[in-house]
């Protein structure tokens, strides 16, 4: 799952980051926002059949 | 015996029975509290008058043959993000520091309903997330309770309070009470009510509380929710499904060993084992986690975070700042995800009383700035099923392990009894615990 798209993938939230809050705001924040743009891109590269739906009201057991 | 020392059990038996007054049992925590706040400091606010004056009310009613419940005069502690009708609420935040709720939370008026007596309310991570509380482990000073329900996992763990509310969104109720060696017990995904909680993130904030024994937790459930399902009794033993996988691969050599003596201790006692092996789906808990929590948390604080950034503290502030930035098809494919592995999970637990893992990665990690890891509690808090820890042995350090048991979607008072009849076969001791400074 890892490897150049998700370096680039982080690489591009990081510049997304210090266009919103400026450079040296977003590198304070930089370890966030590399491991939750990380998180994003294993959540996006994780295959699903199209009729998967999100979980919206949670009701384990589907009660 | 100082009424502090009981149970919530056997403090309920005693007041009914007319061999202790709510009011003595008040006086006796607040002493407590006096005696060991300088050391723990678990507690944000508390107002012994308002406490002994609700005491004095039990008291008089259980003197007129009026109990109320299995809680009339039992005091319990409250973490500071539930609201609290007249009682500052703080969240742990400089933001709220002066916040006043005009109500109560739905689980704090029905404890109160209860009889159940207000002791103060306690210290928490600031909005129950990372950025740790003032709270030291009683069992060695110098150690994190874990978070983010700190205040409330020392305070029963020292015998401040026989019972507490937490709340858990990723591992905040489990982690802190196996760090403190009590029992921390969250029941199925909104069993209870979140109605007056302040939240962190709506799909995986839990209710939840702590206990110095299993049967406490179970009375506390039975408290809140009248009508939860009974247990349906078990075999003479139980029959778990042991998890290996990701959590023999992520806990300490110590925490692992620590796993392996007691379940060699309860299969000793007639414990039915069966190795389970995690489905694919479950690679993807920490990752989904993140996503969902940090957008929900995101959206949750996003009006407060625009026009004062700068009250936040740090983990906090990038943890939102992080979420504020995750594509809207993210967060939707997490919760996909997210049903998947709920289903994966649902399949693979058919066949047991319940699941079994370490609580916690290790022991209570040393120094404040560090609340711990929740890796081992989130998957329960992703998937909604109820979880419990018991204490299960010391460290050579002589800090906590806990045994985590994971039951079945609304089967509560089930994992309950399994986790009663492990707590019997381990026998960690329930007394309170003296806070030790090294």
């Amino acid at each position: 799952m890892s490897g150049d798209g998700e370096r680039e993938y982080i690489h591009m939230v990081k510049e997304t980051a210090k266009a919103m809050w400026g450079t040296k705001a977003a590198e304070k924040l930089g370890d966030h926002i590399e491991r939750t743009a990380a998180a994003v891109y294993a959540v996006s590269n994780y295959p699903l059949e199209p009729d998967v739906e999100p979980v919206t009201r949670m009701r384990p057991g589907g009660r | 015996m100082e009424p502090y020392r009981l149970s919530l059990a056997e403090a309920s038996r005693m007041i009914r029975d007319g061999g202790l007054t709510p009011t003595r049992l008040a006086e006796s925590l607040l002493d407590r509290i006096d005696k060991l706040e300088p050391a723990v400091e678990a507690w944000v606010t508390v107002d012994p008058e308002a406490v002994m004056e609700a005491a004095e009310a039990a008291t008089r009613e259980a003197a007129e043959g009026l109990i109320r419940s299995p809680f009339h005069g039992v005091p319990f502690g409250v973490k500071d993000i539930y609201y609290t009708e007249g009682m500052r609420t703080t969240m742990g935040s400089s933001l709220y520091s002066s916040f006043v709720p005009d109500h109560d939370s739905v689980v704090v008026k029905t404890l109160k309903e209860a009889g159940a007596v207000v002791l103060g309310k306690t210290e928490t991570t600031e909005f129950a997330v990372h950025d740790p509380a003032p709270t030291r482990n009683p069992w060695n000073t110098l150690h994190t309770p874990g978070g983010s329900s700190s205040g409330s996992a020392a305070a029963v763990s020292c015998g401040m309070a026989p019972m507490s509310l937490g709340s858990q969104t990723g591992g905040s109720v489990v982690r802190p009470a196996s760090y403190c060696g009590i029992v921390g017990f969250k029941p199925t995904y909104d069993l209870l009510s979140r109605e007056g909680v302040f939240p962190l993130s709506w799909s995986l904030d839990h209710v939840g509380y702590m206990t110095r024994t299993v049967e406490d937790a179970a009375i506390t459930l039975k408290t809140l929710k009248r009508d939860v399902t009974p247990a349906q009794g078990m075999d003479d033993t139980p029959k778990m499904g042991l998890l290996g996988g990701y959590f023999k691969e992520n806990a300490s050599d110590e925490a692992w060993l620590g796993f392996e003596q007691a379940v060699g201790k309860l299969w000793g006692e007639g414990a039915e084992f069966i190795d389970v092996a995690l489905p694919p789906s479950f690679g993807m808990v920490p990752s989904v986690h993140r996503v969902i929590m940090s957008v929900e948390a995101a959206a949750a604080h996003e009006d407060v975070f625009r026009v004062s950034p700068d009250g936040y503290r740090e983990y906090i502030r990038g943890f939102i700042s992080s979420g504020l930035l995750v594509p809207a098809t993210a967060y939707l494919r997490a919760q996909r995800i997210r049903s998947v592995i709920i289903r994966d999970i649902h399949a693979l637990m058919m066949d047991y009383d319940c699941l079994v893992c370490p609580s916690t990665v290790d022991t209570a990690p040393r120094g404040l700035e560090w609340t711990g890891s929740p890796a081992f509690n989130a998957p329960w808090s992703l998937t909604g099923l109820p979880s419990v820890t018991v204490p299960s042995g010391l460290s050579e350090d002589e800090m906590p392990l806990g045994l985590q048991l994971i039951g079945k979607p609304y089967q509560e008072l089930n994992l309950l009894q399994v986790a009663a009849w492990c707590e019997d076969k381990l026998e960690f001791p329930k007394e309170p615990r003296d806070p030790y400074t090294p």
